[in-house]
């Protein structure tokens, strides 16, 4: 701390000293004014500079810098939290430059041509997002089937022979078979796949460029992996993943090709850019949510909330249009596997199931504002530990091999603990028939014509023991089986977020938030026995409270839970709960996305620019010095800048380069790392008159060449080449009075990757990039703001 | 009631048609009346099934019989409720219901001409004329019933044809009776009381030398029943429910009645085993964790406006 207030200290004094030798030189200029002006007194003399154009600029300059230095010296310094250098950003803006606008129009109408494409591809992708939901679902149930009746029945062999570790070593053996193949996919294939996948889409949309996430490697390693996740036993559901599928299959469909299998089939060359793809990735998004929830609505909300940063009309129409497709295909898909071609009552790969009683009294709504309260507490606390156990993780648990052995003991406690639990917590026993929705009733010790209820719940896919919790009768759970699930799912789950698995969120959180919904549905029809409350209810609420204090989503959750229960009049219900579970877990941290999205260093940037910023002048934010071309530049000087640096963007000014002056020259335009690669390697140089086409610049989309492997001989180093016509005319610029909060609202909103800063006269002073922005980060607490400047590792 | 109303109605018809054409219609009508509501007790009309029916009409006679088999099969099903032998043993009753309600579909006779163009069928004048529809719930309910005993998984074949029942009865049924009255043979050597193990006739006596000796009897007809679950691919809900009852309260007297569970509970294999896992966590956890490293974050150096000029000044001077 005290080193940067002395860097800012003797800053200042260097900076008036600065100040004042600008004003002598200006003054030494212009001789024949000064020798006018000795005439005047001197007193005069001063009032007359202090009304000169350039001194008041001066003026104001001097008021902006210390405004912002003292901003900057109140600024909260953390050495908790870093930006990491490694986060590219994608290329939101259009190019704009002459060989566009030389371009020969084509014969049939190009824009037509473009918008209905747009409506095929959101269709292929729906209809491939709902059959990857069709693929997860059969995965999962088929393999599921044969496990656990495979345990079953070795239980209920076993429970007279007395051979109960059979059953136990073979439930062990089971989930480490599955877990292995997924933290396999994961380490092996597709890292990227790791988690929900949700963090990733949120990120890309926003503008990060995550290295392979968009790839059909991570499309693959998600939905085996996933399945075999949830087949290992572990505490994950199969939902968040599917939205990263979404995206994936979103991504690839539009680009018509695919590097990774090496095929390209030269369709949808259009869509090729960072814009199009956008669009396109929050429209599978969108479809992947409606294909694990059944809630097209939800869907095109999710990915207005969580992902779209850039949104628009017909935007929206086409999306909610993929959605509904994607929930159609699933549907028709999982009606003929069941055998009821036609019986359109599997919207998603979760559904809850239809409410008999959904009506509500007007009392009940403040207990469900206090359920929303109670999961956002325990929402704060599941992010609180399992930020603790990511760090820890970062930290210790980085190679494969312990990643792996993580993993398979994850998935032998989650055995163990459901085995011991039904074996200990024996005494609730239900009679075969009750539980609606489990297959493998299991004896256990319970007497003949009954089954376990404790092993109900652990004995099948975490989606059926959620619909077990909102639609078995009342009375088929007793009150110590539902705490002792929840509070063991509760730690598990904690546990489970962060391996090295494609799981998600969604599903291990209803489940706990409806275990002690539940409970509180039995305690409260136990104390007002005449109101006839139904427990499931408020399982739901309970499981929608939980899921809001984990995720801290709000409109997206509350529709997909209403959509996927099928009933609109537990909408308000649900909202309220959501609500409050979100306003609760604020005061203590923020959504568990969010938090791991940080954590990982990602330079995400947030709707709006941080609190109390106004200060803060961008001349302390951008980039200075800036690396620039001249119009004309030489082959040599090209290769060694791009070789020494890795910036993606460098401003073109023209001849004059004076840096002493404190600024780069005047701006002419702005080219793009790529290009500069791409007309190295065509050897433009020989010939400036050979123009490239756009479509010469896309031939390498989305993965460039990179500057190692470009050769040239060194007889062409002298040679120049004349970048005027393929440097973007006009980039963004802002002036340098400008403050952070205006910078940010223009870089956010327009999606930019480079902003220039100039001064008055257009010269180049600056380059502002997303982690410069990224790097403030402000927290709204309950009584002050403080604002963090983050470090940043490599 | 209906018909009354329907009656009235006709009457005011007839007394307008009267004041038009000046013919005194009325008395005619009124023998009619008297020949629809007085039932004349000799002239019977022979139903199928053997049943004869005192002709009114033939909806009448048809809804007679259909009343008739409907408190009959009613009467069978509560019954044999306890214990459940509603299947084998209402059977006929229901498919008389099913032949009654077929002939009323069938009576092609039409009625009540005057009301409707064109004319009322018997059917409509059983089902539908009334808010109430009792013929319609009470043949829901029925249904219901019938359903939910899955009784149609009991039999192979059934036919009713002029009254006389045949029908047979799956074989593995018949197996699984036959094995629990070997077992309910055997329990009775024990304890005196009539050959039913059903909690209603029964006050069990503990006895421990009758588990060891009809242990093996159990054990059989319970794998039996777990066979005719399987073969029927189905789970126990969509089992013909006479069977089912009968294994219910056997494994409850079983279970319950004379406490003959057998359980051997190796606790000590399970403990070994759920010990060596929990010690492998606590081992990785330790090994990954006291593991010393140390943390390279090399923060890079931003480079800003000020400490560039501060750079440049310092140079300078």
């Amino acid at each position: 701390m005290s080193k940067i207030k002395d860097t800012i200290l003797n800053y200042k004094n260097e900076f008036s000293k600065k100040k004042v030798t600008f004003f002598n030189h200006d003054c030494s200029e212009e001789e024949g004014d000064e020798e006018e002006r000795s005439l005047l007194p001197g007193d005069l003399k001063v009032s007359y500079s202090s009304i000169n154009g350039d001194n008041s600029s001066e003026f104001i300059n001097q008021s902006l810098y210390e405004n912002s230095t003292s901003y900057l010296e109140g600024l909260n310094q953390n050495n908790q939290e870093f930006l990491s250098n490694n986060y590219e950003s994608l290329d939101y803006d259009k190019i704009y430059n002459m060989i566009d606008l030389n371009k020969e129009p084509k014969s049939a109408n190009r824009e037509f041509v473009k918008n209905l494409s747009r409506w095929i591809v959101m269709f292929l992708v729906g209809i491939c997002t709902g059959l990857v939901g069709v693929a997860v679902d059969i995965l999962v149930e088929t393999f599921s089937k044969i496990k656990y009746s495979l345990i079953a029945e070795t239980i209920t062999e076993c429970t007279s022979k007395g051979c109960l570790w059979k059953p136990l070593v073979i439930w062990i053996s089971s989930n480490i078979g599955f877990t292995l193949i997924s933290l396999m996919l994961v380490l092996f294939l597709a890292p990227a796949s790791r988690g929900s996948g949700i963090p990733m889409v949120k990120c890309y949309l926003n503008g990060v460029k995550i290295p392979k996430v968009i790839r059909i490697k991570a499309l693959i390693s998600k939905v085996l992996g996933i399945s075999s996740a949830v087949l290992g036993g572990l505490a994950c559901g199969k939902e968040g993943p599917m939205i990263h599928s979404g995206a994936i299959i979103a991504a690839g469909i539009s680009q018509g090709s695919s590097s990774s299998l090496g095929f390209d089939l030269k369709i949808f060359k259009y869509f090729r850019s960072d814009t199009e793809k956008r669009d396109f990735v929050s429209g599978g998004a969108a479809a992947g949510v409606s294909a694990a929830f059944g809630a097209p609505v939800g869907g095109v909300l999710f990915s207005l909330e969580e992902g779209a940063s850039f949104w628009n009309q017909s935007l929206t129409w086409r999306i909610f249009f993929g959605s509904m497709v994607s929930t159609f295909t699933l549907n028709i898909f999982l009606s003929i596997i069941n055998g009821k071609f036609g019986d359109m009552s599997n919207p998603g790969l979760i559904n809850f199931g239809r409410f008999q009683n959904t009506t509500y009294t007007w009392f009940e709504l403040p207990i469900f504002i206090l359920m929303g309260s109670f999961g956002g507490l325990i929402g704060a606390l599941f992010n609180y530990l399992n930020i603790k156990l990511t760090k820890f993780r970062n930290r210790y648990v980085k190679n494969n091999l312990s990643n792996i052995a993580e993993g398979l003991i994850v998935a032998s406690v989650s055995a163990t603990v459901g085995f011991l639990l039904s074996f200990y917590i024996s005494k609730d026993c239900q009679p075969i028939g009750r539980d609606l929705v489990s297959k493998y009733p299991v004896q256990l010790f319970c007497d003949d014509g009954q089954y376990n209820a404790m092993s109900g719940l652990f004995f099948q896919t975490p989606e059926n023991s959620l619909r077990s919790l909102f639609h078995n009768p009342p009375g088929s759970f007793n009150p110590i089986t539902l705490s002792i699930f929840c509070v063991v799912y509760y730690l598990l789950a904690v546990w489970t977020y962060g391996l090295a698995i494609p799981g998600g969120l969604f599903i291990p959180s209803l489940l706990i938030g409806a275990a002690w919904g539940r409970l509180l549905g039995l305690g409260m029809s136990r104390k007002f026995p005449n109101l006839h409350i139904d427990p499931g209810k408020y399982a739901l609420i309970g499981a929608a409270s939980t899921l809001a204090g984990v995720l801290r989503m709000t409109l997206s959750l509350t529709v997909i839970l209403t959509e996927a229960t099928g009933d609109i009049s537990l909408g308000l219900p649900i909202m309220f709960s959501v609500l409050a579970a979100k306003l609760t877990g604020d005061l203590f941290n923020e959504g568990i996305f969010d938090m791991h999205i940080q954590l990982s260093g990602i330079p995400l940037l947030d709707w709006d620019p941080p609190a109390t910023t106004e200060k803060l002048n961008i001349q302390d934010v951008m980039t200075h010095p800036v690396i620039v071309f001249r119009e004309k530049e030489t082959v040599g000087r090209i290769l060694e800048v791009l070789n020494e640096t890795k910036h993606n963007g460098y401003p073109i000014v023209d001849d004059s380069i004076d840096s002493s002056n404190g600024h780069f020259g005047l701006l002419k335009g702005l080219i793009l790392r790529h290009q500069l690669i791409t007309l190295l390697k065509r050897k433009c140089f020989l010939n400036n008159d050979v123009k490239l086409l756009p479509k010469d610049f896309r031939e390498y989309y989305p993965r460039y060449i990179d500057i190692k492997d470009i050769q040239i001989d060194e007889d062409y180093m002298k040679l120049e080449l004349d970048l005027r016509s393929y440097m973007n005319l006009a980039p963004y610029s802002l002036t340098e009075d400008s403050n952070l909060p205006r910078v940010f609202r223009l870089f956010r909103g327009l999606g930019l990757r480079h902003l220039i800063i100039v001064d008055k006269n257009n010269n180049v002073v600056g380059i502002v990039t997303r982690i410069d922005l990224a790097r403030y980060r402000a927290h709204v607490g309950l009584k002050n703001t403080t604002v963090t400047e983050l470090s940043v590792t490599r | 009631m209906i018909l009354k109303s329907l009656y009235l109605r006709i009457l005011f018809l007839v007394y307008m048609f009267n004041l038009v054409t000046g013919t005194n219609y009325l008395n005619k009508l009124k023998a009619f009346k008297n020949r629809k509501f007085l039932i004349n007790e000799e002239q019977t009309f022979e139903l199928r099934n053997n049943i004869s029916i005192p002709i009114v009409n033939t909806c009448t006679a048809s809804y007679v019989n259909l009343a008739q088999v409907t408190s009959d099969f009613i009467q069978c099903v509560a019954k044999y409720s306890r214990p459940f032998h509603v299947c084998q043993n209402c059977l006929s009753f229901y498919l008389k219901i099913k032949d009654a309600q077929i002939l009323i579909k069938q009576n092609s006779d039409i009625y009540a001409q005057t009301l409707y163009r064109d004319g009322l069928t018997c059917e409509n004048i059983v089902k539908a004329t009334d808010r109430v529809q009792t013929v319609v719930r009470i043949s829901n309910t029925i249904n219901e019933i019938w359903d939910a005993s899955r009784c149609e998984d009991c039999f192979d074949n059934y036919s009713l044809i002029n009254g006389t029942l045949n029908f047979t009865i799956k074989e593995s049924i018949i197996e699984f009776y036959h094995l629990q009255q070997k077992l309910e043979i055997c329990i009775s050597d024990f304890t005196k009381k009539p050959a039913s193990l059903d909690p209603l006739f029964q006050d069990y006596a503990t006895n421990s030398s009758l588990c060891q000796v009809c242990k093996n009897l159990y054990i059989n007809l319970t794998k039996h029943f777990s066979k005719m679950g399987t073969q029927n691919g189905n789970d126990e809900n969509s089992m013909c429910m006479d069977p089912v009852d009968l294994f219910n309260y056997t494994r409850i007297a079983w279970s319950k009645g004379y406490k003959c569970n057998y359980r051997q509970i190796d606790e000590i294999n399970i403990l070994i085993i759920s010990g060596f896992v929990v010690g492998l966590t606590i081992i990785f956890y330790l090994v990954v964790g006291l593991r010393k490293i140390e943390e390279k974050r090399e923060v890079l150096k931003i480079s800003r406006k000020r400490s560039y000029i501060f750079a440049q000044s310092n140079k300078l001077s």
